[in-house]
């Protein structure tokens, strides 16, 4: 893998380019908007899991003075959604609820006393229905229906067989097979939800602005609850504090706050408390994963069967893409010739979930590495060289058609091997210290996009005036993970300028071109090619106008940091200004298109569901992971962690670096200490303190190791870098844990009481084998 | 923007002043950092309307240790406690505790006599007004029925302090003040097993400060060990102080 | 109940009438527009909303404005001076200590709180002082790089 030479911006580290806003306190955020003549929006939740709307009264809420609007289910009889066959929530409930906390009503008031006493006077009258919390429980034969149309609450099931299973099994040294509790858990940015939405009632036009990382499916959404045609609507997104998925697809509190804005003919403001954050939810379901695994003694896997059941909540939302994506990733990080996958995404009467970080592969991913490193110490095997048994060769289509054309796994096992130096310590540590690894891959976006309209699946403008500053128009949502950056750095290397010639205007649909959003990690590789793409087309326009200018061949001119010369000539030199006056000479502003498309074979299989999964390119990830385990208070410390991530190429290391740290971090607050708790569908977790996201005096130090397997695809050979690290922290974690302590645990997370519990069992089985013999 | 009930702030600077506040309105509530009163009011869960700021009280924000042993105004922050070195050495306990609660950012406000008067804590009652009404509230606070312990007639929320047990094994006693006058008495009775009702101070009353008798503290050793998920923030989910008294022939553990 | 109450705030003198059931988070954002101090929770969580007062280092969401008459507090609007950024400032920007940007007021202005009591903080005081401020982006590692960084530039 021969690394191209980057003269350019691209490939060193660079600070964020909007990293002074801020820092400052410059930097806008939804909530920080003005807003001096916005009404403030505040949500009635249904306070029961389950039931019927007999009535909704509201008139003495609109008779209070300073209430401006008042909005129920009545005021919108289009559902939403972000799968287009899977519609089936509502802005506000209408008919039914069907988990606690939905929204019932809104009001709109002049101030926020005034808008809670309004919410205090609405009555609501709801016939309760039987409830489920358990997936289990929901799918019992005499189980109400949450929705009509899924009986017996599975939303999706899924059955998808590669290779022949049973063959496999047969030829296996060593079949296992283990059930894993992984329990639901939350993004918790640290910014709570808000949207400020302006309607404008003489010319009918809606203005929303909003934490989305995806302005785009809001903007439908908007068009189709209120229905606004959609060039009378403008989504416009401000700094975003965190998105981590939960703001990938159009949330409740958006067209509530819209409906409000029409009602009122004005501005309205709705700030969500952490509360409601928490119960807007969209998180990543509870999950039990049951898997079996055929290995031989030389380390090959050579079956899989796993059945995956996700307790999905009360409405639709990602559900399908959800368990589609659990066993799909079963593929493409090892070389597996025959899987077997049955999931199934049921419904329960709880915050419906979403997207997570590594969207639907996690808990699989941590089933997986746990038993294949069980299996493993059982054979007698090492865990790095039960991996390098199993290597993918690039380039490759998986059994379920999705494709490899970079794999850097082996050099990120070769990076923390070496790093952590597992050979010389492991089983050498002090008592009560042990070190486990895993491995880990993502997807750099969907290959297929949500809506297939035919359009491409990025597009890029650049714009080139007279001042000779080149602005990136690009609706990329810049979430805090530097996508605005990214843009300007790939067209800055392109275009071969120093990076503050460019400008990033990005997010505003009257002005930006149409991004799908900050997803799957699609960022980097969609919107970097066709930023690259843009970016080619301008420098060919500059290089014609100096070719022009300089009496010269375009192909003889040279274009480096700011000038163009003609090949082998001292004297023919242009400045940049120069060259872009030239151009603009021909015939004005110029504005270029680039876009990008995944091509047909990236798609994925053929088979139903097959483009979930489906990638231009994979994050691959290994890491290890050092703790000491105090088994009398259960307490876990992380000692350290080495993490090797494969990017393809890091355009800029350190916000690959920050990306990496970020992830495995995420994946150690789901291994150790997160997890939500329902009383009945009560949230009892709802606030930071009793969902515990680790603080700072926990957190362990993340030594990160960039490796480079130069995609042919990606832009100047990236792919993504921000959720691939994630889903290898949890096994990496249990697989120390037992290697310090011998406890083998299958639930997530592991925390003091289960750490105990399992201390406490098997020194009773440790001492019912000393008195068996 | 956060909707507090709307109260009337009380600057007493002495108990005299303090006392005739409560006096004026006994539904009022005593405050010194907030850092727990005004949390729990953002919740709903405070419906005061006169707050009396024990902080202006110079006598409540004195920490003297000397002869007479160590006497802690009710006032002094925690931030001030961890900060005296000749606490550490010879009240280990009691720096201990200190330092393990919250975050520094609210150790700069908090007090110790705040700690020490901590409101109990449950996962039922420390949720919105949303949260507890939708679940016929509790026990504890407007509703009837202990969800902990449905069948029982007692509130079961716990005591979450940090600094009680440290100050117990140093055998500190706590000075009052109230409508009725002063008191003084052990520490240890300052708490009854009612989750619902656990401080035994009457109407009125607000702690002064803290005495830790002359001993020989040289001859006590103390610790406080605090057990809890993450390593910061949170409230214990238990708390263990123990003091251990060496002599020549004789040791004793509390 | 209303009264006058009389702050610094970064260098600017206030005098404003205000009840006292004001939170100081929200007499910062919502009475002067100063929307640079962030919250993030529902009270005392999350540290978002950290400001300096008098010096100190406090959570804004669970002060009231009025226990702050005749107190200096500053937030990070007031950091920069002419322009430029402060140590702290241009080390979180430059070492990556801020990615999505929503904890780094309160962040930097905590660590700014260490840095006067303490110019050379080792990582474990580095850690305490920042205890109290919850980051879901970084994972702390450069957070506690660019605390590092801006101690050593302040030398």
């Amino acid at each position: 893998m021969s690394a191209p030479t980057h003269t350019g911006a691209a490939g060193r580290p660079v600070p964020l380019i909007d990293g002074i806003e801020k820092v400052t306190g410059k930097a806008v955020y939804t909530a920080d908007l003005e807003r001096g003549d916005a009404l403030t929006g505040r949500v009635l939740r249904s306070p029961v899991s389950h039931g019927e709307i007999i009535s909704i009264d509201v008139t003495k809420a609109l008779a209070l003075e300073g209430v401006r609007a008042v909005v129920t289910g009545e005021d919108c009889a289009q559902t939403y959604g972000v799968i287009p066959i899977a519609m089936n929530e509502y802005p506000l409930a209408r008919g039914k609820v069907r988990y606690r906390g939905e929204p019932i009503a809104a009001v709109a008031a002049v101030d926020a006393r005034t808008a809670k006493q309004a919410l205090d006077l609405i009555d609501i009258n709801i016939r309760e229905l039987p409830a489920y919390y358990t997936a289990s429980d929901a799918r019992a034969a005499d189980a109400v229906a949450l929705h009509d149309d899924k009986p017996g609450n599975v939303e999706r099931k899924v059955h998808h067989a590669f290779g022949d299973v049973a063959a496999g099994f047969a030829t296996a040294d060593l079949v296992s097979s283990s059930r894993f509790d992984c329990a639901e858990v939350n993004h918790a940015q640290m910014e709570p939800h808000a949207a400020l939405a302006d309607f404008d009632a003489e010319r009918g036009r809606l203005t929303l602005q909003s934490v989305s990382q995806v302005p785009y499916y809001v903007h439908l959404m908007l068009a189709r609850c209120l229905d606004m045609d959609t060039s009378s609507i403008r989504v416009i997104k401000p700094f975003v504090g965190g998105g981590f998925g939960s703001r990938t697809e159009t949330l409740n509190f958006e067209l509530i706050a819209a409906l409000l804005a029409r009602q009122a003919g004005g501005k309205v403001m709705v700030r969500l408390t952490r509360e409601e954050t928490f119960v807007t939810h969209r998180g990543r379901p509870d999950t039990q994963v049951d898997l079996k695994l055929g290995l031989r003694k030389d380390g090959r896997i050579v079956a899989v069967a796993c059945e995956v059941v996700q307790r999905g909540g009360a409405y639709a939302g990602y559900g399908l893409v959800t368990i589609l994506y659990a066993g799909a990733l079963l593929h493409g990080l090892y070389d597996i010739p025959a899987v077997k996958y049955d999931g199934y995404r049921v419904y329960a009467n709880l915050p419906p979930c979403g997207a997570m970080r590594g969207h639907g592969t996690v808990d699989v991913r941590h089933a997986f590495e746990c038993l294949l490193d069980r299996m493993a110490r059982e054979l007698g095997l090492d865990p790095f060289e039960v991996r390098r048994a199993n290597l993918l060769t690039a380039p490759c289509h998986t059994p379920n058609g999705l494709m490899v054309n970079s794999y850097g796994l082996a050099q990120c096992l070769q990076r923390v091997e070496t790093a952590s130096g597992w050979h010389e310590r492991k089983g050498k540590l002090p008592p009560g210290h042990g070190l486990g690894m895993a491995c880990s891959h993502y997807v750099s976006g969907a290959a297929k996009p949500v809506h297939w309209t035919g359009e491409p699946h990025a597009v890029v403008n650049l714009k080139l005036d007279f001042d000779g500053g080149v602005t990136v128009l690009t609706g990329a949502s810049d979430i805090g993970q530097g996508s605005t950056t990214m843009v300007a750095v790939a067209a800055a290397e392109v275009l071969q300028v120093d990076l503050g010639r460019i400008r990033v205007v990005a997010n505003d649909s009257a002005i930006t071109p149409k991004d799908n959003g900050s997803y799957s990690s699609r960022v980097t590789f969609m919107v970097g090619n066709a930023t690259i793409e843009a970016a080619g087309r301008l420098r060919e326009m500059l290089i014609d106008a100096a070719a022009r200018k300089l009496d010269a061949d375009p192909s003889d001119i040279e274009c480096t940091l700011e000038t163009f010369s003609v090949r082998g000539s001292r004297q023919s030199i242009l400045s940049f200004a120069e060259v872009a006056q030239a151009a603009l000479a021909v015939d004005g502003t110029i504005t270029v298109k680039g876009t990008f498309t995944c091509p047909p074979d990236a798609q994925g299989g053929k088979h139903r569901g097959g483009a979930v999964g489906s990638t231009m390119g994979f994050s691959y990830a290994a890491q290890v992971v050092e703790v000491s385990v105090d088994r009398e208070t259960g307490s876990i410390a992380v000692e350290k962690v080495w993490a090797a991530l494969d990017c393809g190429f890091a355009i800029n290391p350190l916000a690959v670096e920050g990306q990496i740290e970020g992830s495995v971090w995420m994946g150690m607050g789901q291994a150790l200490c997160e997890e939500t708790h329902y009383a009945e569908g009560l949230p009892v977790h709802a606030n930071l303190l009793d969902y515990r996201m680790p603080t700072i005096v926990e957190s362990p130090d993340i030594e990160v190791h960039i490796v480079e397997s130069n995609d042919p695809l990606g832009p100047f050979g990236a792919k993504e870098a921000g959720e691939g690290a994630l889903s290898g922290f949890p096994p990496a974690l249990a697989c120390a844990v037992a290697d310090a302590t011998g406890l083998n645990i299958d639930t997530l997370p592991l925390t003091p009481d289960r750490i105990v519990e399992a201390s406490v069992q098997q020194q009773r089985a440790a001492r019912r084998g000393k008195t068996a013999r | 923007m956060s909707i507090l009930p709307d109260f009337s702030l009380k600057h007493p600077s002495t108990i005299e002043q303090a006392v005739a506040a409560i006096r004026t309105d006994p539904a009022g509530r005593f405050i010194a950092g907030g850092t727990d009163l005004i949390a729990n009011m953002r919740r709903g869960l405070v419906d005061a309307r006169t707050l009396i700021d024990l902080t202006g009280i110079m006598e409540l924000r004195e920490l003297d240790a000397d002869a007479k042993g160590l006497r802690i105004g009710s006032a002094v922050t925690l931030r001030e406690m961890t900060g005296n070195a000749d606490l550490r050495v010879r009240y280990g306990a009691i720096a201990q505790a200190c330092e393990a609660i919250a975050g520094p950012g609210h150790r700069a406000a908090a007090t110790v006599g705040g700690n020490l008067c901590l409101d109990t804590r449950c996962l039922y009652y420390n949720q919105s007004e949303w949260w507890r009404k939708s679940n016929n509230y509790c026990l504890k606070y407007k509703g009837k029925i202990c969800h902990v312990a449905p069948q029982g007639n007692r509130c079961r929320a716990a005591f979450s302090g940090d600094l009680a047990p440290a100050l117990m094994v140093h055998d500190a006693e706590v000075d009052v003040a109230g409508p009725e006058g002063r008191r003084r008495f052990a520490l240890r009775a300052l708490y009854r097993e009612d989750g619902a009702d656990h401080l035994t101070l009457a109407p009125g009353e607000f702690v002064v400060a803290i005495h830790i008798p002359p001993g020989n503290p040289s001859a006590l050793l103390s610790a406080y060990a605090k057990i809890r998920i993450r390593g910061a923030i949170d409230f214990p989910l238990a708390g263990v102080a123990v003091a251990c008294e060496t002599a020549v022939c004789r040791s004793r553990w509390r | 109940m209303k009264r006058i109450l009389t702050v610094r705030i970064n260098d600017t003198v206030h005098e404003d009438v205000v009840p006292d059931n004001l939170l100081l988070v929200d007499y910062l954002r919502d009475f002067n527009g100063l929307t640079g101090t962030k919250t993030g929770c529902d009270g005392g969580e999350c540290g978002a909303c950290t400001v300096l007062i008098d010096g100190t280092a406090r959570p804004s969401c669970i002060t009231l404005a009025v226990s702050c008459d005749g107190s200096k507090i500053e937030t990070i609007e007031g950091q920069a001076r002419d322009g430029r950024l402060s140590a702290l400032q241009r080390a979180f920007h430059e070492k990556l200590g801020t990615q999505c940007g929503f904890c780094t007021p309160g962040m930097i202005m905590a660590a700014e709180g260490l840095l006067r009591r303490s110019g050379k903080p080792t990582d474990e005081q580095i850690r305490t002082a920042l205890a109290g401020n919850l980051c879901r982006c970084t994972g702390y590692v450069k957070i506690i790089e660019s605390v590092r960084a801006a101690a050593e530039a302040i030398r």
